[in-house]
């Protein structure tokens, strides 16, 4: 499913959660909100891709 | 022509031999009557019709079914006479066949294994929610296999499944499934799920899933087991004891899987919550800034409020010292040196007057306050 260099579904996945939390806690600045903003909007993008393009693998082990 | 003579033991011999020859083994469909099992480990029954009756001999081991008086099978079996001159089917397998007889057998099979635990509710597990490495036990020449994989590849992708083709019905299907099974359990990295698939059926094309020796296998697999066998309203003892039994092999894909469309919403969900929170934020530090603002015009105009109060009073004290607001008052502003025959000019609200000192008297000067 993964490569080494492309992060996994679950993996982009857990970032985007990384940062709402951040949104959604006391650390946040709207002086970093911008960027964080971008990063998430580009994260969410990414996700949207995995899930439409990639598919399952079947193969058969004996026949 | 000479009559031949046998022994005995060879006449039993030639007997045998000759049943071997012309039927080898062979399937007979009868009624099971005089069922009884000896020492637990030897099986004696009868097998009749209206006008017949043979006798029956099997290993209690070889029995995959509960079979008792009355139900209605199919044996395959090898004819023989025994030593003792007793004709008899030396049976190699048994299954119940017509709706009646299976149903009977089901439900022996059913009350038996509910009484030992296997289908308890404190032995399922559940399934992972994101499988990433599964395994499928089918016939990969099947509808049911067929419908499994167009419903898991509309759903949520990443799985990778290991297929296990298998028959999954007629005689020895359910050791093939048994096999496939211990396979999937003895793999170094267990899988997260096996699937056990089958479309719709007879009865009868159902039965391999209430063989008792895989139900029995299912229970004590390694990894959770998902089956999905027949039509919604198909029953077999696999799905009693499966972790998680889903309807059909569709929706056995559906359970598995989850939806494209439902992860993407949770994702958007989480992602809608950043715009919220910004939103909010950006509305507090515009509310916070619009009061800081407010504040700053409400002291800039008292102050400037102030200054014109106190440039008010100074220009009233200012009025105060004008002259003409005390000509104003009656009073007149005399000019000129104090003496007799002096020119001297008295200026009031409405007259500048000339006017000559004719006599003067020092008055006494009284202070109030």
């Amino acid at each position: 499913m993964t490569n080494d260099q492309e992060p996994s579904l679950d993996e982009l996945i857990q970032k985007l959660d990384e940062l709402v939390i951040w949104f959604e806690s006391d650390d946040f600045q709207i002086d970093q909100a911008t960027e964080r903003y971008q990063q998430a909007k580009a994260i969410l993008g990414e996700i949207e891709r995995g899930i439409d393009e990639i598919e399952q693998t079947f193969t058969v082990v004996n026949d | 022509m000479e009559i031949p003579k046998f022994s005995v033991s060879d006449f039993l011999a030639i007997v045998n031999q000759s049943l071997e020859t012309a039927f080898g083994v062979i399937d007979i469909e009868g009624e099971v009557s005089s069922f009884k099992v000896n020492h637990q480990k030897y099986v004696f029954f009868d097998l009749k019709d209206d006008d017949g009756l043979v006798g029956c001999f099997m290993m209690a081991w070889q029995l995959r079914l509960p079979i008792e008086d009355g139900m209605r099978v199919v044996v395959r079996a090898v004819p023989k006479v025994t030593q003792w001159g007793k004709f008899s089917l030396t049976v190699q397998a048994i299954r119940p066949v017509g709706e009646g007889s299976l149903k009977k057998s089901f439900d022996l099979l059913k009350e038996k294994l509910t009484k030992e635990g296997v289908f308890d509710e404190a032995r399922k597990r559940t399934l992972p929610e994101r499988p990433i490495r599964a395994a499928v036990i089918s016939s990969t020449q099947a509808a049911g296999y067929a419908d499994f994989v167009k419903i898991a590849n509309e759903r949520l992708g990443g799985t990778h499944f290991d297929v296990y083709h298998t028959r999954v019905q007629g005689e020895g299907a359910a050791d093939e499934i048994i096999l496939a099974l211990e396979k999937c359990n003895q793999v170094a990295e267990p899988y997260e799920v096996v699937v056990i698939i089958r479309g719709g059926g007879s009865q009868e094309d159902l039965a391999t899933f209430n063989d008792e020796k895989l139900v029995r296998s299912i229970a004590g697999s390694r990894s959770p087991v998902l089956t999905g066998i027949g039509h919604e309203t198909d029953e077999t003892l696999v799905d009693f004891v499966a972790d998680i039994r889903a309807s059909t092999p569709s929706n056995a894909a559906q359970i598995l899987l989850p939806d494209r469309q439902t992860v993407l919403a949770e994702v958007k969900s989480r992602y809608a919550s950043i715009d919220r929170v910004v939103h909010q934020a950006i509305t507090t530090k515009r509310m916070v800034a619009r009061q800081g603002f407010e504040r700053c015009q409400t002291a800039l105009r008292q102050r400037i409020d102030a200054i014109k109060r106190q440039l008010a009073d100074r220009r009233q004290l200012l009025q105060s010292f004008n002259p003409e607001s005390v000509l104003e008052r009656g009073y007149a502003l005399v000019r000129g040196k104090v003496e007799v025959g002096q020119d001297i000019e008295i200026t009031t609200r409405v007259h500048i007057i000339q006017a000559e000192v004719k006599q003067y008297d020092k008055r006494s000067r009284t202070i109030i306050g």
